[in-house]
């Protein structure tokens, strides 16, 4: 009686250690399947994906700079200056009420002094964001938003984002701003025509196509 | 006429910024100004390099924790490898991507067409479950970062009651059920959400979520691993192929005396008792019970899948779009101005959408939900069903033996077992001594 016992729970154990290498193996061939045969578009073959802001839904509520689980937070503030005015009176580099149109800390909207001013001539300004003392806040794409050509925005900075699998900040964002890219195409900048991608290659911005136009228009002059 | 003076009063404020209307970018060609244009920089540990080193070096640990575990028998060998799997998958890597989450990602993966799977992450899932199933809990034995980090802590652990052992084992199903609903009708990943060490390995993160973690650590210190016990669903799959694995942690070489000190020098109570002798000849506790648990079993998967249908409705409010749906029925129903304010429905109302839409989307989810909550109502009624009849069923054997579903290989108890291979000859006088405890029993 007990060898019976014991074989007919070998033979139960060997059954299921069938069904479960099959099982297995039927799970993974399906996923790794799915893995290649997917719309190019989406990319489904990526080898990693990455958390994207999409700035266009953004509500600049300050919850980028709270929830980030590193700190300071891996969303920081990025200006497209081919989109940008270069104001003198620029809503996204002063409060709403500055004392003086100058680099005083107290008339500037940036509580930790990130964005520099610079005089280019009468009566523009060049604008620009040092990310190390960016935090994310959106106090200046809130004023540039509401006020102006709307040039600053907010990106994930992928050199310090952990990828998190559930991100902090995507449950907390009230727009749902929030996705997962694939890694290849990990930012989704306001202008397209102004950064440098990953493999240091950008298309001509506004600013070069009206260089050449200038220098075009000169050539043509000379010959006059 | 309150309001309108507050309006009146902050446009005021506004007004110099009355001048700063949107301009189109200036013609700065024949300045010396070169527009700064915006970077896009990555991380070396997005590269595909970075993903295979990490399968390479878990491939290496759970063959070399397989082998510290059933060959070499080493516990100072799986004290140093889970140093430096907490060292490496831990703090290095941050505890991401870990096969714990996979679950969750693989979950996903296979219900949602557009997710994004990529290739470390199945391989992450599947390695250690390939592993376990041959060689036993290898990789809980000092492969995975959070164990090794409760094994590090466990110094005064005490014995935990078998009913109390059991019950809250069940604790891992409903988690492993709820991962697994959540992740794929993509409303939450709850495993991520409530790790207690993934914080610690980060050093940052919430207060609630540091907490939690120092909380783990402190009850890791009498009860041991009390996260992979009693919460880690990853382990559950483990565990189930642990059960089948076609290799096992044998603690003796030759006979088992009954000393008991394997048992005592288990920190996680994983030693099962030998059974007495006059059960051997039983295969059941008592018939009629086990007859009353296999009639009860279509009950419990009945009621199960009814209990999961009848709470879908508030599952299904995990989802952010669902909670959303549900506050703009409501603002629909009774106005905003009676409810509390709700920045995510304002944001909503700024987008623009229609409410159409955002019930459609919802409608959607529920109607996943609803599925996935009657299938989970049915899993937890099958686990409970072979939990009893397991729990009735008994297994005739004279050793004391490693569990093998629950032993997490930590190659403790080979140093106290006086039969373990490689360890002196035990003597007669050795064995009385034992037997005796030293004159002190009879």
């Amino acid at each position: 009686m007990p060898d019976e016992d014991v074989s007919r729970r070998d033979l139960l154990k060997d059954g299921l250690r069938g069904a479960a290498i099959l099982s297995l193996g039927g799970i993974c061939g399906a996923l790794l399947a799915k893995q290649g045969s997917g719309d190019p578009e989406l990319m489904l073959d990526d080898h990693a994906s990455v958390w994207q802001l999409d700035p266009n839904k953004c509500t600049e509520c300050g919850k980028c700079a709270t929830h980030c689980v590193i700190e300071p937070s891996a969303v920081k503030a990025v200006h497209s200056a081919s989109t940008c005015g270069h104001c003198d009176l620029c809503t996204g580099y002063f409060e709403p009420d500055p004392i003086n149109l100058d680099e005083g800390a107290e008339n500037q909207i940036c509580p930790t002094n990130a964005i520099t001013r610079t005089f280019i001539e009468e009566p523009y300004y060049a604008y620009t964001i040092e990310e190390d003392n960016c935090i994310g806040c959106a106090k200046c794409v809130d004023g540039c938003e509401s006020f102006g050509n709307g040039a600053m925005h907010l990106q994930v900075r992928h050199d310090l984002c952990i990828q998190c699998d559930s991100c902090s900040i995507a449950i907390a964002c009230p727009t749902d701003a929030f996705s997962k890219v694939p890694a290849s195409r990990p930012y989704m900048f306001k202008a397209e025509d102004n950064w440098l991608d990953l493999s240091g290659k950008r298309d001509k911005n506004i600013f070069e196509v009206q260089k050449e136009m200038h220098k075009v228009e000169s050539e043509r002059n000379k010959d006059l | 006429m309150k309001r309108f003076l507050h309006c009146l009063l902050l446009l005021s404020l506004f007004a110099g910024t009355l001048f700063a209307e949107p301009q189109d970018p200036p013609d700065l060609a024949d300045t010396e100004y070169e527009m700064p244009f915006m970077t896009a920089p990555t991380q070396w540990s997005l590269e595909e390099r970075q993903a295979f080193i990490d399968i390479a070096i878990l491939a290496l640990a759970l063959g070399l924790s397989s082998w510290l575990m059933l060959k070499k028998r080493s516990r100072k060998g799986i004290f140093m490898l889970s140093l430096f799997s907490l060292f490496y998958f831990g703090f290095w890597r941050k505890g991401c991507v870990c096969p714990i989450g996979s679950i969750q990602n693989v979950s996903q993966g296979f219900f949602d067409p557009a997710f994004i799977l990529p290739t470390v992450v199945i391989a992450f899932f599947f390695l250690p479950i390939i592993a376990t199933l041959f060689f036993g809990r290898s990789y809980c034995a000092s492969v995975c970062p959070h164990g090794a980090m409760q094994d590090l802590v466990c110094f005064k652990p005490i014995e935990v009651p078998k009913w109390l052992d059991h019950g809250l084992g069940l604790i891992g199903y409903a988690y492993l059920g709820f991962a697994v609903l959540f992740a794929a009708t993509g409303s939450a990943y709850i495993i991520c959400d409530y790790d207690p060490f993934i914080p610690l390995f980060r050093m940052s993160g919430s207060m609630n979520m540091l907490i939690l973690g120092g909380v783990f650590l402190l009850i890791g210190i009498f009860i041991g691993r009390p996260y992979c016990r009693y919460f880690c669903p990853y382990g559950i799959i483990l565990r189930t192929m642990g059960y089948i694995s076609f290799n096992k942690v044998s603690i003796f070489k030759d006979r088992c005396i009954e000393c008991r000190l394997c048992e005592k020098s288990c920190p996680f109570g994983c030693i099962d008792k030998s059974t007495a002798p006059e059960k051997d000849q039983a295969s059941v506790k008592g018939k009629g019970t086990l007859v009353a648990v296999i009639a009860m079993v279509p009950l419990l998967i009945g009621l199960g899948g009814l209990i999961g249908w009848y709470t879908s409705g508030s599952l299904a409010r995990v989802h952010a779009t669902v909670r959303l749906a549900d506050r703009i029925q409501l603002e629909q129903e009774v106005g905003a101005e009676s409810l509390p304010e709700h920045e995510v429905a304002e944001a909503f109302w700024e987008t623009g959408r229609k409410p159409e839409e955002l019930y459609a989307a919802a409608g959607e989810v529920q109607a996943s939900m609803t599925t996935g909550a009657i299938w989970f109502g049915i899993y937890m009624g099958v686990v409970l069903a072979i939990k009893l009849i397991s729990l009735s069923v008994i297994r005739p054997h004279r050793d004391y033996e490693a569990n093998r579903g629950t032993c997490f290989g930590c190659a403790r108890c080979y140093e106290y077992c006086p039969d373990s291979p490689g360890e002196p000859e035990i003597t007669a006088a050795a064995y009385a001594a034992i037997r005796t405890g030293g004159e002190a029993r009879v």
